[in-house]
């Protein structure tokens, strides 16, 4: 009898976060729609809603409005690239950060800890500093990618210790590499002083100008990665006990967080190549799902790349409409409207969980 | 479920497990005793195949630990850790059904763990808002939840306030009287002898003795594995030990003058 009224509880607490999970969803596909119609030119709803069903494969045939040629561009090569880079990349960093959260038993890690951003800061820097284009136009996104995961493996490879990848050693090493870089970064960007505002620009992350032939690749990359990573959740709260519980609960310990790590590593990685250094989003919104939905990474994972993706949109509507004609890096305004936001949730909804 | 342990040798930092070997009886309450330092924890690390040992073996039902996969040996094996996790953001409940993982997550039998473990009420509260004591239980609670074969403990009852420390016991004495086989390591020798039906002694990373409390409680052995003389007496519960020379004050005032004489 106590298990059928624990079932109907179970049942209770689970359906409304279900229901929260498909409401922040469709709030994260309204607000990209939304995000269409911000821009110095003002394009028509029903020309961009057209653009778009047209892009539906079965739908696509249907309609048979002219469109000005000039709205097409602005829509389909500007904005809908822009806005799908946003939620892809906030998409990966959040889920990224749920993991690797999760890996670390730490609440303050985020997927840059493990050499991810410095990495591809050299990458990306150096590309642009010594003029490297031996993949021609996508040479600083390559190299930012090459140099992201080589860095992460280089870190990975120096925390072994007897057998095992203890977090605490990763996270160390991750912090010293990513020092280490950081610091051949500053000497390249130092000693290039034409080329500073660019390669500041890149450190500072942007989605603008995003296009399609950088953006699909990433996609392909990125999504595949985040379905395999959904699918860990029960794994990833086993690893939050410890290696020492997850082992014995059943769980292949190190094969298991060295798979997660190359999924963050590649799906981050490939994000920051197009969109530069964007802080935050992968600190904060695993907290901010947390919050909303408790510690179970079976929400906490799907809400955090929901919740980043929103976040990213928004704060790219934001840079670009806050000074208009001008273009303000996205890592500005991520820190300046995320932080107020956060400091408030967690006064908010904390319930005493982060009081300890 | 028969453990074998045979010739088994081991080094963590400084500290080295020398051709240890005994038996864990099935079915039965199996403590494991010793000084600081003296194995008892490494040794536990190895049993549940965390570590793997640099030599000797294991044997689990006949066949090698080396031999089973993490999924076979969570079937057979759960464990209650000294030391409590910290995760982030989880309620007991999470934290309980980590455990379901390799047998397959059911909400009714979660809720009946908690009600055994008597933790039903804490269910959704955060878990690293709990008090030591109720952090234990929830562990514990955790590894009934994964109901395997055999349970190994890492000192269940310290730092437990009394009626908590008993509760513990009871159920250890539960899980024996339902056919699991218990592995415990404990401090408190009284507990050891009262407790287990199986003691092993371990001193300076050896098996010092091995056997029923009845013939491992000697006062040669004990003087050997604790280094200080025991005396023994006759109280409510039985038969009890004490350290000599540091407890006689407690024990004139408690047993009445019905202690014995030093062993």
């Amino acid at each position: 009898m106590a298990g059928v009224i624990s079932d109907r509880v179970e049942q209770k607490t689970q359906s409304p976060k279900l229901m929260m999970l498909f409401l922040s969803f469709a709030a994260l596909t309204a607000l990209s729609i939304a995000s269409f119609f911000i821009g110095p030119v003002s394009i028509p709803f029903a020309t961009v809603m057209e653009i778009l069903i047209r892009q539906i494969p079965v739908l696509g045939g249907i309609q048979h409005f002219s469109i000005r040629p000039v709205y097409f561009e602005i829509v389909f090569y500007i904005r809908e690239p822009e806005i799908l880079g946003g939620v892809v990349v906030g998409a990966s960093l959040g889920m990224g950060g749920a993991v690797v959260q999760s890996i670390f038993k730490n609440p303050i890690t985020e997927p840059y800890v493990i050499g991810l951003s410095s990495g591809a800061a050299l990458g990306a820097v150096g590309a642009i500093v010594f003029g490297i284009t031996i993949f021609g136009p996508y040479s600083v996104q390559m190299l930012a990618f090459c140099f992201a995961l080589l860095t992460v493996f280089l870190v990975y490879a120096l925390s072994h210790r007897h057998g095992r990848v203890p977090a605490t050693y990763l996270l160390l090493m991750g912090v010293s590499i990513s020092f280490f870089t950081s610091s051949v970064v500053a000497l390249m960007i130092y000693s290039n002083i034409e080329l500073q505002s660019s390669a500041f620009f890149w450190l500072l992350g942007s989605l603008q100008g995003i296009t399609w032939q950088e953006l699909l690749p990433v996609v392909f990359t990125v999504l595949p990665a985040m379905f395999i990573m959904s699918l860990y959740s029960r794994e990833l709260n086993a690893l939050q006990l410890g290696g020492a519980y997850a082992h014995s609960v059943g769980i292949r310990v190190e094969r298991t967080k060295r798979m997660l790590i190359a999924l963050v590593a590649l799906s981050v990685s490939a994000s920051v190549s197009i969109s530069g250094l964007i802080g935050f989003v992968g600190l904060i919104m695993p907290h901010m799902s947390r919050l909303l939905y408790g510690g179970s990474n079976r929400y906490v994972l799907p809400s955090s790349a929901i919740l980043g993706a929103i976040f990213l949109v928004l704060a790219d509507d934001i840079a670009r409409m806050a000074i208009p004609g001008k273009v303000i890096p996205i890592g500005i305004i991520t820190g300046m409207i995320g932080v107020p936001f956060f400091i408030y949730m967690l006064g908010k909804l904390s319930s005493g969980a982060y009081e300890n | 479920m028969k453990i074998e342990v045979r010739g088994l040798c081991h080094s963590a930092g400084s500290f080295r497990l020398s051709d240890v070997s005994f038996s864990i009886h099935a079915g039965k309450i199996n403590g494991i005793g010793g000084k600081n330092g003296s194995g008892k924890s490494t040794l536990l690390n190895l049993l549940y195949g965390y570590n793997r040992p640099e030599s000797g073996s294991i044997l689990i039902d006949g066949r090698d630990i080396r031999s089973y996969s993490e999924h076979e040996l969570s079937r057979k094996m759960a464990i209650v850790r000294q030391e409590a996790p910290e995760p982030i953001n989880f309620s007991t409940a999470d934290v309980i059904s980590v455990f379901g993982y390799s047998n397959g997550y059911t909400k009714t039998g979660l809720t009946s763990v908690l009600e055994t473990c008597r933790i039903a009420h804490l269910a959704h509260r955060d878990f690293n808002s709990l008090s030591g004591g109720e952090k234990r239980l929830v562990m514990i609670a955790g590894a009934l939840f994964q109901d395997s074969e055999v349970l190994l403990m890492d000192e269940p009852t310290t730092f437990l306030d009394v009626d908590k420390d008993a509760f513990v016991q009871s159920l250890i004495a539960d899980l024996k009287s339902r056919g699991k086989t218990v592995v415990v390591i404990l401090h408190d020798i009284n507990l050891l002898y009262r407790l287990c039906d199986n003691v092993i002694f371990l001193k300076d990373g050896k098996v010092a003795a091995e056997g029923a409390p009845e013939s491992v409680f000697l006062p040669e052995t004990l003087r050997d594995v604790f280094g200080v003389d025991f005396i023994s007496y006759e109280s409510p519960e039985g038969r009890r030990f004490a350290a000599a020379g540091i407890d006689s004050k407690r024990l004139t005032a408690t047993s009445n003058g019905s202690a014995e004489a030093s062993l």
